[in-house]
């Protein structure tokens, strides 16, 4: 199956480079920021002086990094951060099995005599690859920018590392998802579509239930309920829980794939 | 088994598949004997695709029994594959591969190491050169991908090859190569099953021949016995138009044109000889009943075996 792993990866090797290397740079480029906005004390005060309203938005965002470590951590919860790594893992899931379907390209490949499932696990080894690949770049990135200014001595490279693990159980939790609704469809496009629906409801839901009340008890069916950079950066007691959870989702989700893929028909 | 008692290659029983409303297969039974080229004809839609994707485990039968070389289609599937070439009436290779890294790729696939000499053979014999192998598949021709597709489907010489449309967008000299290649295999003992629109083809190669209806076997058997007792045209011309009330013992008028006539000879063409031999003719043209006739005489509106027919075809 290392054909299939290695094939799947070189088929998407524009996009995970394009991810990787924009998140090495945002991450490199965030580093700088920090001083620019005057770094820890002046950041600080800035959080200090905000209205209510505006604190309430940041804490929804992950919260408020006065350490260079905290805010760094935070960087991997910015929408773009999400959605580079998550455009990655949507192409490279959905592709998995809907679309090859869908284009006829299943019907010439398992010709071999290989187990469906076995060429369903390829793919997720190669998903896994990637979005391991993009965690490390993005970690890279935060160090050379640490580097070239000249405060590596005031990142905790450990914490994240361990950010970064939290990073990518979140993206293997959502991959597990597009590769579930991936192995019983023929429409690539439509795994996408539903897919990206159902996590941007999940950010939307832990978004709002930071600010809103009401809306709490729902937050933890949510994804993005257990991914908190900044609690890990702050030295949060809750990121194996965190993490745990997301590799569950990842491990079930991926699990019911691959019996889904081998037990359907493949037709358009 | 069949008649001999050596295992068919391929043995369907009572299969039966529907897809939402719509019952694709309503009880096919067939067997195809192994080294035979045997041919699946149907209009569009008749089932022909959906069995074929039941005998290469790509699709679960909702009921009956589809076995292969021996073996459950669905459930040994991937060793059922292991000795099959197929090629699928879809010709899409992906992942932006040049024709030679698709033939790489699927070859690591199928565990095929080394040099490949008879994937060369095959490259050579369906005229498709190195430069074109160096092309991506994106840019093929759909003849060109099929080409591709065939080379795919033969190179590890299966024991068995089933095939969807293998002619369409062949051109007709990679057609009579093809018809070589498969007369080869044939001879070194492969069962080819390939289903087709182009019935001249189907007659070229096909030893038996399978007629699928609205999801049914309509007919099985050797193409001659299949003509047998089937209505045969006759073309007339005469010199002077043929007198009012003209009948012929075993046949039927089927046109009329001034001084041209059809017939649908299914009687004993000796009495038709004799009745036309008293008139004056211009023309006789009695053709061989070709297997698009016999094709038509199926599934036409009007055919042999139209529902409001009522006739139906003795199975083999």
């Amino acid at each position: 199956m290392s054909s299939v792993f290695a094939q799947t990866l070189r088929s998407h090797r524009t996009g995970l480079a394009a991810a990787s290397l924009g998140l090495f740079l945002m991450s490199l480029i965030i580093v700088y920021t920090f001083d620019a906005l005057g770094g820890a004390s002046q950041l600080s005060d800035l959080y200090d002086s905000l209205p209510d309203i505006f604190a309430a938005m940041f804490r929804a965002q992950g919260g408020f990094g006065a350490t260079l470590t905290s805010y760094v951590a935070l960087d991997y919860r910015h929408p773009v951060y999400v959605i580079a790594a998550m455009s990655f893992v949507l192409s490279l899931a959905s592709g998995s099995a809907a679309r090859e379907v869908e284009r006829g390209t299943a019907l010439m490949l398992l010709a071999a005599p290989i187990a469906r499932w076995r060429y369903l696990a390829a793919k997720v080894g190669a998903l896994s690859a990637g979005v391991a690949i993009i965690a490390a770049m993005a970690w890279l990135g935060s160090l050379a920018g640490a580097l070239l200014t000249g405060v590596a001595g005031n990142l905790d490279n450990a914490t994240l590392l361990l950010a970064q693990l939290n990073a990518a159980a979140l993206h293997l939790a959502a991959g597990a998802i597009a590769v579930l609704l991936s192995s019983g469809s023929s429409d690539g496009g439509k795994t996408v579509a539903w897919t990206a629906g159902i996590l941007t409801a999940m950010y939307f839901v832990d978004f709002i239930s930071v600010i809103w009340s009401p809306m709490e008890p729902l937050a933890p069916f949510g994804l993005f309920y257990y991914f908190d950079p900044l609690a890990v950066a702050v030295g949060g007691s809750t990121v194996w829980r965190d993490v745990g959870v997301l590799l569950a989702v990842a491990v079930v989700g991926f699990a019911l794939a691959l019996v889904r893929f081998h037990r359907r028909d493949i037709t358009r | 088994m069949s008649a001999d008692g050596a295992e068919d290659a391929l043995r369907v029983e009572r299969l039966r598949k529907r897809f939402g409303g719509v019952e694709a297969l309503a009880g096919v039974d067939l067997a195809v004997r192994r080294g035979e080229v045997f041919g699946f004809l149907g209009p569009n839609g008749a089932g022909k695709t959906t069995a074929i994707r039941i005998l290469t485990g790509f699709i679960r039968a909702d009921h009956g029994e589809a076995r292969v070389l021996g073996m459950d289609a669905w459930r040994d599937s991937v060793a059922v594959k292991a000795r099959l070439g197929f090629l699928p009436d879809v010709i899409a290779f992906g992942g932006g591969f040049t024709g030679q890294a698709f033939l790489d790729y699927t070859a690591r696939l199928r565990g095929l190491r080394g040099e490949l000499p008879r994937q060369k053979e095959l490259l050579d014999r369906l005229e498709l050169p190195d430069a074109a192998l160096r092309r991506n598949v994106k840019g093929y021709s759909s003849g060109m991908a099929k080409k591709l597709a065939l080379v795919h489907a033969m190179r590890h010489d299966p024991d068995l090859l089933i095939m969807d449309e293998p002619t369409e967008a062949l051109d007709p000299l990679v057609r009579q190569e093809f018809f070589a290649v498969i007369r080869e295999m044939r001879a070194r003992g492969t069962t080819v099953f390939m289903s087709s629109h182009v019935l001249p083809d189907v007659q070229e190669v096909c030893g038996r021949v399978a007629l699928i209806r609205a999801g049914s076997i309509a007919g099985t058997g050797s193409v001659d016995a299949l003509r047998e007792g089937k209505a045969r045209t006759m073309e007339i011309e005469f010199r002077a138009p043929p007198p009012d009330g003209f009948a012929v013992p075993g046949a039927e008028i089927a046109a009329r044109d001034g001084t041209r006539l059809r017939l649908a000879v299914s009687g004993d063409v000796n009495a038709v000889i004799r009745e036309l031999a008293k008139l004056d003719l211009a023309d006789l043209v009695y053709e061989r009943l070709s297997l698009e006739d016999l094709f038509m005489g199926f599934y036409a509106p009007n055919g042999f075996y139209a529902p409001d027919g009522g006739k139906e075809p003795a199975d083999e």
